[in-house]
């Protein structure tokens, strides 16, 4: 099957109109002609009959065929010329050997006679009757090749058109083909719009469409870049740490030394697999297509407990009392596996800045409406000048410094990424008791269709 | 040979702690830029390893302000900022060299040695005094032909003194190339590691001059 062309398409169709249309033409100009043509050949028959009803005609025949009536050019007009008395008699014939016997018919008449058709006129003089007659296939003839003459121009015009035609599309497709070639050039790196000047206006809409498309892919190449980068800077600190680690425990040689050292680097490959998980974790995330068959009801107080209990352990062993806070079964649309990392950042980050004797809740409930899930601390809450920044990327707030267990600064990026899949909103608020923090992630109406990333 | 840590990241702090003790300095690690300005202000460091990315106040604006306040103290800074234009400002902003995250920890101890070694005036890093030859890269200390044997902060102490052979050196400056804030000297300690270091050199090598501090007599 081949592509569709606008340009072969309009050119066929043209073609086929002029195809069509030319012998239609050929064929009204045969009917004029021969209209003309019987007009002036009847007035010819009729102006050489009556002459020839006034002139002597006696040894007329023994001029054998030299008729005092009819030119050289009557010879190409098959005209013939017949006299008769009253009684039948032939007293003239143009051409001897056709002397034609017609019936004495006054004025116009077709008749037929040696197998063919006639036009005849015929003059009632007093002592003669005078035919002259022309056969019907002469004037046909005539017309028909009068007619074939136009032929040849017509031709001309239907090959003219069609190249001017073909020209014409392909001067208008020009914008087209230089668009074309522009974007064939271009890289991932060159994702600037194209160009609207010279862009005819049937194809503007498309165009246009198109820069839209460009522009959306810049930005999220830029942000897969800025991601990158971003990333790649952040790995450096975990390598120097494990590198520095290494050589530390290379060159201890006091068993207790070497203790020490031994498990700060297996701290240091800990934090390196923490980072590459969250960055696979976060990658996974933001992948570009919404994975809405993943998505089910689900229930966000089972959700809440399940997390409780996977950290329980954890928050024990730092004597921090974590706990289920479920005061509505909510009910929303969305991925139970993004769901749940979604939570275990916000609770790894709520034990991490959490201490001892603290409390953290993982809250599910219903606001106005509002399926709400939510992690609460009575930790040190957040700086004001992080407060802007705490979603970005690889951000740590100011209160981690120094902190035993450093996070990658990914865990908050990912739950904005997360919660911006599930058409959900995540707010700040203060914690429990007005202390520390309470990390808010609101979803839309239960009934709500989840949105179209 | 004192120097002062200013890194947020716990993991390369401490192990930076650990590998430049290892070989013989005293270090102080603080993990914000404004701790690091006001120990900077103390001018008891000799060099300090300055990281950018700092929590309260990032590592170049606390660069201009130490030399604003004309304090000219060695700065190697070290950093996960590789763009050109980041070494730049970092060297422009009065930095005296610019280490890239990941580094080897010889490394490190070889460039803080080299600054180190030029502020001295010395260009092969070896120093001589008398008979004394003392090499902070080999750590190895010459009497004549004769090794002689030191512990880290017995070296350090003759390193001090040799910097300037036959001058009075203070006796808080010598405790400051020792000791780092987390070893809290007792007030006889200093005492006690000149006194071996004079077991092993020789008694009249290092001189008290009552009052003021002790003078390398050669």
């Amino acid at each position: 099957m081949s592509t569709p062309s606008i340009r072969r398409q309009l050119t066929a169709f043209l073609l086929i109109v002029l195809c069509v249309g030319a012998p239609a033409l050929s064929f009204a100009a045969y009917w004029l002609m021969l209209t003309e043509i019987n007009e002036v050949m009847d007035d010819s028959l009729k102006q050489a009959a009556l002459l020839l009803a006034d002139k002597d005609l006696r040894g007329a025949i023994a001029s054998s065929g030299v008729t005092p009536v009819l030119s050289s050019t009557d010879a190409e007009s098959k005209l013939t010329a017949i006299a008769r008395r009253r009684d039948g008699s032939l007293l003239f014939a143009s051409t001897p050997e056709l002397a034609l016997d017609f019936n004495p018919i006054p004025g116009m008449s077709v008749q037929e006679a040696k197998g063919e058709r006639w036009n005849v006129f015929t003059v009632l003089q007093f002592d003669r009757i005078v035919q002259v007659a022309q056969p019907v296939s002469v004037r046909r003839d005539m017309a028909a090749e009068s007619a074939s003459q136009l032929l040849i121009p017509l031709c001309v015009v239907i090959i003219l058109m069609g190249a001017l035609l073909f020209g014409a599309l392909r001067q208008g497709m020009r914008p087209l083909e230089i668009a074309n070639r522009a974007l064939a050039r271009r890289g991932i790196d060159s994702l600037e719009p194209l160009a609207l000047d010279g862009i005819p206006a049937e194809l503007l809409p498309f165009v246009r469409t198109l820069n839209e498309l460009l522009q959306r892919l810049e930005r999220a190449v830029r942000e897969q870049r800025g991601f990158l980068a971003d990333a790649a800077h952040e790995l450096r600190s975990p390598i120097t740490a494990l590198q520095l680690q290494a050589q530390i425990l290379e060159r201890s040689h006091d068993p207790r030394e070497r203790a020490a050292a031994s498990d700060e680097l297996a701290a240091g490959v800990h934090r390196m697999r923490r980072l590459v998980e969250q960055l696979l974790s976060l990658s996974r995330s933001s992948a570009d297509s919404p994975a809405l068959d993943s998505f089910a009801s689900l229930n966000l107080g089972e959700l809440a407990r399940s997390i409780v209990l996977r950290w329980i352990q954890r928050a024990e062993r730092r004597c921090i009392d974590l706990g289920a806070d479920v005061r509505d079964e909510a009910r929303v649309q969305g991925d139970v596996t993004q769901l749940e990392t979604l939570l275990n950042n916000l609770v790894e980050n709520a034990l991490r800045y959490t201490s001892a004797g603290g409390t953290v809740d993982v809250i599910a409930r219903v606001d106005a409406g509002v399926p709400v899930l939510a992690v609460a601390d009575d930790g040190p809450g957040i700086a004001t000048g992080d407060m802007g920044r705490i979603f970005d990327r690889f951000y740590r707030g100011s209160a981690s410094v120094g902190n035993a267990e450093q996070g990658s600064g990914l865990g908050l990026a990912i739950v904005k990424v997360i919660a911006q899949r599930h058409g959900a909103e995540v707010s700040l608020h203060p914690g429990l008791g007005g202390a520390g923090v309470e990390v808010r992630v609101s979803f839309r109406h239960e009934r709500a269709a989840p949105p179209r990333a | 040979m004192r120097l002062l840590l200013v890194e947020d990241d716990t993991m390369i702090g401490r192990a930076l702690v650990r590998g430049l003790t290892q070989v013989g300095f005293s270090v102080d690690w603080v993990t914000d830029g404004a701790s690091g300005l006001s120990a900077l202000s103390q001018h008891v460091h000799d060099l300090v390893l300055l990281d950018i990315g700092l929590p309260r106040m990032d590592g170049l604006s606390l660069l201009k302000c130490v030399r604003a306040s004309q304090n000219d103290t060695l700065v190697l800074v070290i950093s996960a900022r590789d763009g050109v234009p980041e070494r730049i400002a970092g060297l422009n902003a009065g930095a005296d060299d610019y280490l890239l995250k990941p580094f080897d920890l010889d490394e490190l101890i070889a460039r803080v040695r080299a600054l180190l070694r030029r502020r001295t005036g010395s260009a092969t890093g070896v120093l001589v005094a008398g008979s004394l030859t003392l090499d902070p890269s080999r750590r190895t200390v010459l009497q004549g032909a004769r090794e002689v044997s030191l512990t880290a902060k017995e070296f350090a102490l003759l390193e001090t003194l040799m910097q300037k052979p036959g001058a009075v050196v203070s006796r808080e400056r010598l405790e400051q190339s020792i000791y780092g804030w987390v070893d809290e000297p007792a007030s006889n300690t200093l005492e006690v590691h000149l006194h071996y270091l004079r077991r092993k050199l020789g008694a009249d090598l290092i001189r008290n001059v009552r009052g003021v501090g002790y003078r390398l007599d050669v």
